[in-house]
């Protein structure tokens, strides 16, 4: 086991590297002028000469990778080019209310989709079509839309919760909770669908098998025969459904926190990725990297606490 | 086990509403002011800031030489007196005793030497905005003199606004300035409770000098990055003021919230940079512009583009300032015919191509106007892909020939110098025209009805030579609660601070 870990970190860091590098060589082709972005068009030539190199871009670009390189590797990703603010720092501040929602719809649509999948596997008969199609319709609806019609329902109209705006746990736990939910609806939503999806055809599957037939003869409940027994069988391809989840749940979040003005890493990336400022985007890649790593070696770690096979192999 | 599921449920939904903080509806004034800004600030170091939306960021913690009125006219603030001498370019100031910044520091007219010194090295628009001052001398603790270059009509307003904002003197020149204020202004930034990039909050300075003309405790400004979620937060009472286009404001009507304007702010057209001929040789021609400004139906486009709001024009000079003039607007009237023939006179009867950038994700109901009025003619647009993050820099390269764009409309001055010298910033083709930059000349050595003269010839000939194809004049349009009222001021992209006030029940 401890190797096993040891390898799938060993690969996240050349991932890491790959990726990191991948962007760094490929934000500096986009032809921009950093600086003159960041001083603006009414500053001289002389100051513009200045800020580059006081930016350390006067430099050969491959010197300028491995300066950043050399940082990056003790810990240091620099500073915005234009607010000056610690990449560091900007990253503790924006990564919260993303991960608040990320993992908050993960929770949600693990509960619903396995609920809802389950359902539809045992009753069949129209409850089961009926969620089927459900569950195709509302994959189809795309996520801005939710986000949209969730915040003039819920927050314009009803005055249930925030429209916008994002409070930390530590500042309130209840108004944390309040700011998120509305969000984590709308990037769960889908999630709920195809994770229901994947679950109910797991669970057709296992339930026809003859291990399920012993434990019934043997007059164990059926409650205990589908959660303890048959759902455990099921749950391996929902496990890889919820870590390619966590990453759509990323990349979705940029939109979601655009509608509910969410001070997190996909506005953050955004941003700076379109002004071009280097230093932050390439510490939002990194961390974007680690946590899609640390998610695909806990969801591994969870399958192999669940099915034995797969620790063996 | 059900019946738990559902009470929890329940219980759950009834805490998360209690929990919103929605700030019930009461009698008392509020005191906290919340406003919507779409922009963060470019640094809060004097001299770096530019002029537009961002000023409202800086308001709260500085304290600015003048402050001007509602109708953009200087007064007194810091400065308490002032006087030019005859040939305008010596500037005397007298300096309000007393004053300090939040770290102890004097302002005294050693450190609004230190200011204006720093800001002129500025790489902001409000550092642009001294260019002509020379050299600063302190007299003694409260006065000082500034001597110009050359006389600039429109230094001492531009002194009320982010050109002549107050840095603690000792936090000049320090790399902290960018990101943490220190200035004698009515509020101090709350560092614990603000977020660089997305929300900074604003708490009373209990030492000012003036906090009567301040009536919240708090000011709030949080970062927008998206128009709906803007207008979400209007329609929630989330946020106190924001500014909407004309488009969003009868929604927000029916919403229950105030719109004002503040009249003529954005000259809307088509603009004519290549008046060299550098990339379209046909552009060097007068007749040529002026047939383009033929085609344009400006009425249609108001009515349709514009749903009528705004003003239909073909000046870029604001309507609100003393260089318009109502007559100039019938200079071209909407006649193809006409346009076509002043294309052949000009050698172009069959035509040529315009490139331009595709604005349609912005503007896709002007754009479509336009094209429709250059095709009628016989001009090809051909529109390119535009990066948004580089748009204007590629404008200001010279770039385009022409584009769909709008420029702000300040005091004629500003705007002379913003867009008709050669030297201009939205001159980027450094066009040269020896009557405008006589005109120019004339009116920054003159004051009064003299001025004004010189502006009006200035907008004559500008129209007459066709250097533009402007068709409307937006407003710009605020939206506010109905437990705040907002007095904008004439030439500014926001309404002052002080402009906001507990509305009276």
């Amino acid at each position: 086991m401890l190797m096993f870990i040891l390898r799938r970190l060993a690969s996240g860091l050349v991932l890491m590297f790959v990726i990191s590098t991948a962007t760094f060589f490929l934000l500096n082709l986009t032809g921009q002028d950093p600086v003159r972005q960041v001083l603006g068009p009414v500053a001289s030539a002389e100051q513009v000469e200045a800020k580059r190199q006081q930016l350390g871009l006067d430099e050969p670009l491959i010197t300028q990778y491995f300066q950043w390189l050399g940082s990056a590797v003790r810990g240091d990703l620099g500073r915005s080019w234009f607010t000056n603010q610690s990449v560091g720092e900007l990253l503790s501040q924006t990564l919260p209310p993303t991960l608040s929602m990320v993992i908050g719809s993960l929770i949600l649509a693990a509960c619903f989709g396995t609920l809802i999948g389950v359902t539809a596997a045992l009753r069949r008969g129209r409850l089961d079509h009926g969620l089927q199609v459900a569950s195709t319709l509302v994959q189809a609806i795309p996520g801005f839309l939710v986000a949209l019609v969730l915040a003039l329902v819920f927050a314009v109209q009803l005055r249930m919760l925030p429209a916008t705006g994002f409070t930390a746990f530590s500042d309130s736990p209840g108004k944390w909770l309040a700011s998120i939910t509305l969000p984590v609806i709308a990037l769960a939503l889908g999630s709920v669908a195809s994770l229901a999806l994947q679950v109910r055809g797991s669970m057709i599957d296992v339930m026809q098998q003859d291990f399920v037939r012993t434990l019934r003869s043997r007059g164990l409940p059926e409650r205990s025969v589908v959660v303890k027994h048959a759902l455990r069988s099921a749950a391996g391809p929902s496990l890889t459904t919820v870590s390619l989840m966590f990453i759509v749940a990323i990349s979705s979040s940029v939109i979601v926190e655009k509608v509910f003005n969410i001070p997190g890493i996909g506005t953050q990336a955004s941003n700076s990725a379109g002004r071009g400022d280097l230093p932050v985007v390439l510490g939002i890649v990194l961390v974007t990297v680690v946590l899609v790593v640390v998610v695909n070696l806990l969801v591994d770690l969870a399958q192999g606490w669940i099915n034995p096979k797969v620790r063996v192999s | 086990m059900r019946k738990l599921v559902g009470i929890a449920a329940v219980t759950a939904v009834l805490a998360l509403t209690a929990c919103t903080g929605s700030s019930p509806g009461g009698s008392a004034a509020p005191t906290e002011l919340d406003i919507a800004a779409i922009g963060t600030p470019e640094s809060f170091s004097p001299g770096n800031f530019g002029t537009g939306p961002t000023t409202l960021f800086l308001q709260p913690v500085y304290d600015s030489l003048f402050r001007n009125t509602n109708e953009g006219e200087p007064a007194e603030n810091i400065v308490t007196k002032w006087s030019y001498d005859d040939a305008r370019t010596k500037l005397s100031l007298t300096i309000r005793e007393g004053v300090k910044f939040t770290d102890g520091t004097a302002l005294d007219a050693a450190a609004v030497k230190a200011n204006l010194d720093s800001a002129r090295k500025g790489t902001g628009e409000a550092g642009g905005q001294l260019r002509f001052i020379q050299d600063v001398t302190v007299t003694d603790a409260t006065n000082l003199m500034v001597t110009l270059s050359a006389p600039d009509p429109s230094l001492v307003p531009n002194l009320g606004g982010t050109a002549g904002v107050l840095a603690s003197p000792k936090a000049l020149g320090t790399p902290a300035l960018d990101t943490t204020p220190v200035g004698s202004g009515p509020y101090i930034l709350d560092a614990a409770k603000s977020q660089t990039g997305s929300k900074y909050v604003y708490t009373r300075n209990a030492d000012y000098w003036n906090a009567k003309d301040f009536p919240f405790d708090t000011v709030e400004v949080t970062v927008f990055n998206d128009n709906n979620a803007i207008l979400n937060a209007l329609r929630a009472g989330e946020t106190d003021f924001a500014v909407v286009t004309d488009k969003d404001s009868n929604s927000l009507k029916s919403a229950g919230l105030n719109i004002q304007t503040s009249p003529a702010y954005t000259t809307s057209g088509l603009y004519l940079f290549d008046r060299k001929g550098s990339l379209v040789p046909a552009l060097a021609e007068p007749k040529v512009r002026q047939a383009i400004n033929m085609a344009l139906d400006r009425d249609a486009i108001h009515a349709k583009v514009f749903a009528g709001k705004g003003k239909a024009t073909s000046q870029v000079f604001s309507s609100t300032s003393d260089a318009f003039i109502p007559e100039l607007d019938k200079k071209y009237p909407f006649d193809v015919d006409a346009a076509k023939k002043l294309l052949a006179e000009a050698g172009y009867a069959n035509g040529f191509t315009l490139p331009m950038p595709d604005v349609s994700p912005i503007y896709p109901d002007q754009q479509a106007a336009v094209t429709e009025a250059l095709t009628a003619i016989g001009i090809t647009p051909q529109y390119q892909p535009v990066n948004g993050q580089t748009f204007i820099s590629d404008l200001l390269a010279g770039k385009y020939p022409a584009a769909i764009f709008g420029l702000n409309s300040p005091r004629p001055w500003d705007f002379a110098q913003i867009a008709l010298t050669p030297e201009s910033l939205w001159n980027p083709f450094h066009v040269s025209d020896p009557t405008v930059v006589d005109l120019i000349n004339k009116a920054q050595g003159e004051t009064g009805e003299a001025q004004t003269e010189s502006f009006r010839q200035l907008n004559t000939y500008v129209v007459e030579q066709a250097w533009f194809a402007p068709y409307i004049q937006s407003d710009n349009v605020f939206a506010s609660n109905a437990e705040i009222t907002v007095t904008p001021q004439r030439y500014s992209t926001m309404p002052p601070l002080w402009g906001f006030t507990a509305s009276k029940k």
